[in-house]
């Protein structure tokens, strides 16, 4: 049967060979001689076979593995043969710890019971009584078989993000033009700069440093927002501070309605902003 | 040929972020001044013909047409995209194509087939992807949840209906299986077998999947 598609790539190694590679701590015999260290040569690295083992979609999925390998028909299964094999494949998940699910031990269980069944001498008269396990596994085998092939060429249709790129030209949906109560940061910034302007006016009598710091300034500005409800942005400035000093009132500014203790009202647009204090007015 | 509704349908594919139907198009006429459905549908074929020779085509997905690359681009297109494409795991493959050909399925019909549980992980991303979803419910105790494909589903795999997915394999017949297996079943099982296949189970290369009963593109 053809195999378009190896899931498994790479790892085309028997069971057997498999847990020569990881089992050190039991005997492992490599032509009849026990070894005693791993090989050097070795290419599959555990980690690499947990994943390996770990890739498997289930009993069927490893079932088939097996069958396709051996490169025979599910409808022509060597039953012996293919159930000693997965019994090593089970065994090693379980030898690795893998937390096996339990679907495989019930399978291992269907196939003892099949070989069993096989080997034992069975009147024909006992079979019409029940169903033939073999048919039962072949069925369940062959629609799986159909299903993982289907997935296999549905992979392969052309899609969207691998294949075939939608053609888009940008559509802009305008937002609705929202009138703004509240100030932005631009609108503060812009309110700043015409202060800025104005103390250039005064720039001659500009007094010394006084070192005002950001923190001083905001308790400041919190008296002035306590005693009036609302004040105009442009009064909290004192033109006479120097340039150093109005940056730091802005800050002040900022830093207050940042941690919500003023709040900066514009009635609309371009009108002059307001500052008003919160909790601090009554 | 009306080449003003040619170019009008041009632009709409161009915008439009989800396949578009005939009726959605003649949607944004005023009513009266809507062309009729065959004349969308050739104004539709007269574009994709000038897009011939072109790096772009018109296809029909579900019950809609949209605008992509052709194929023989995606490698260049590929260069200019950030990550590698999303790829789909094996167990989300099997999943879906199972949904896909077997709708409405339940969840109990898709872990009998692939023999293990479909973890949550796996319908949540599907369903995250809106390319399953809940159709119903199987009237059985438990009342499970029936699942199918979606409109989207189309979209994505490129496919205008379920009927253009690739078909599935034949089933061989029972009896022939019993025959050829190593030990010939007895004489009795197999004449209880004859005739006794499900005819869903009969399902040939020829047959095709069943047309979902959810309408594409709604």
């Amino acid at each position: 049967m053809g195999h378009p598609e190896d899931p498994h790539p790479g790892l085309d190694r028997g069971a057997g060979e498999a847990r020569a590679s990881t089992a050190i701590h039991s005997t492992v015999l490599v032509n009849g001689e026990a070894l005693e260290h791993w090989p050097r040569n070795l290419t599959i690295h555990p980690d690499a076979l947990e994943v390996f083992l770990d890739s498997f979609q289930g009993p069927l999925d490893l079932l088939l593995y097996l069958i396709r390998k051996q490169n025979q028909d599910i409808l022509d299964i060597p039953v012996a043969d293919i159930t000693r094999q997965y019994m090593e494949y089970v065994e090693l998940m379980g030898e690795l710890r893998l937390d096996l699910a339990s679907e495989y031990l019930v399978m291992a269980a269907m196939l003892a019971e099949m070989k069993s069944r096989m080997i034992l001498f069975r009147p024909a008269s006992d079979a019409d009584d029940e169903e033939d396990p073999r048919t039962l596994l072949v069925q369940r085998l062959q629609e799986y078989e159909r299903f993982n092939q289907a997935s296999q060429d549905m992979d392969k249709l052309p899609r969207i993000e691998r294949e075939l790129y939608l053609v888009s030209a940008e559509f802009q949906d305008p937002e609705p033009v929202k009138v703004e109560f509240q100030a932005s940061l631009n609108d503060l910034s812009i309110a700043f700069r015409n202060v800025l302007e104005r103390s250039e006016l005064n720039r001659n009598f500009s007094v010394g440093r006084e070192g005002l710091t950001v923190r001083e300034k905001m308790t400041h500005i919190l008296g002035k927002t306590r005693h009036q409800r609302f004040v105009r942005f442009e009064d909290l400035f004192d033109p006479g501070e120097g340039r150093a000093g109005l940056v730091v009132c802005f800050m002040a500014i900022l830093e207050l309605v940042r941690d919500n203790m003023l709040v900066v009202v514009q009635n609309r647009p371009f009108a002059p902003i307001h500052i008003q204090g919160i909790g601090q007015n009554r | 040929m009306n080449n003003e509704l040619k170019y009008i349908v041009e632009s709409l594919l161009m915008v439009a972020e989800t396949p578009l139907t005939v009726a959605r198009i003649q949607g944004m006429f005023d009513p009266g001044a809507a062309p009729r459905a065959e004349e969308v549908k050739s104004a539709i074929l007269e574009l994709n013909r000038d897009f011939e020779g072109r790096s772009i085509e018109i296809k029909k997905v579900g019950a809609g047409y949209r605008l992509h690359t052709r194929m023989k681009y995606a490698p260049w297109i590929r260069k200019l995209q950030a990550g590698r494409p999303p790829r789909l795991s094996r167990a989300q493959l099997e999943t879906l194509a199972i949904i896909a050909y077997r709708q409405p399925v339940t969840r109990g019909d898709i872990e009998k087939i692939r023999g293990v549980g479909v973890s949550p992980d796996i319908m949540q991303r599907l369903l995250e992807r809106e390319w399953i979803r809940k159709v119903g419910v199987r009237d059985v105790p438990g009342r499970p949840e029936l699942l199918g494909t979606t409109s989207e589903f189309l979209a994505y795999f490129n496919l205008e209906s379920l009927k253009d997915l690739p078909p599935l394999m034949a089933q061989r017949d029972l009896g022939d299986i019993a025959r050829s297996l190593d030990t010939p079943l007895p004489a009795e099982v197999l004449s209880a077998l004859e005739g006794s296949v499900p005819a869903e189970d009969r399902m040939t290369a020829a047959s095709r999947p069943p047309e979902p009963d959810d309408r594409p593109g709604c």
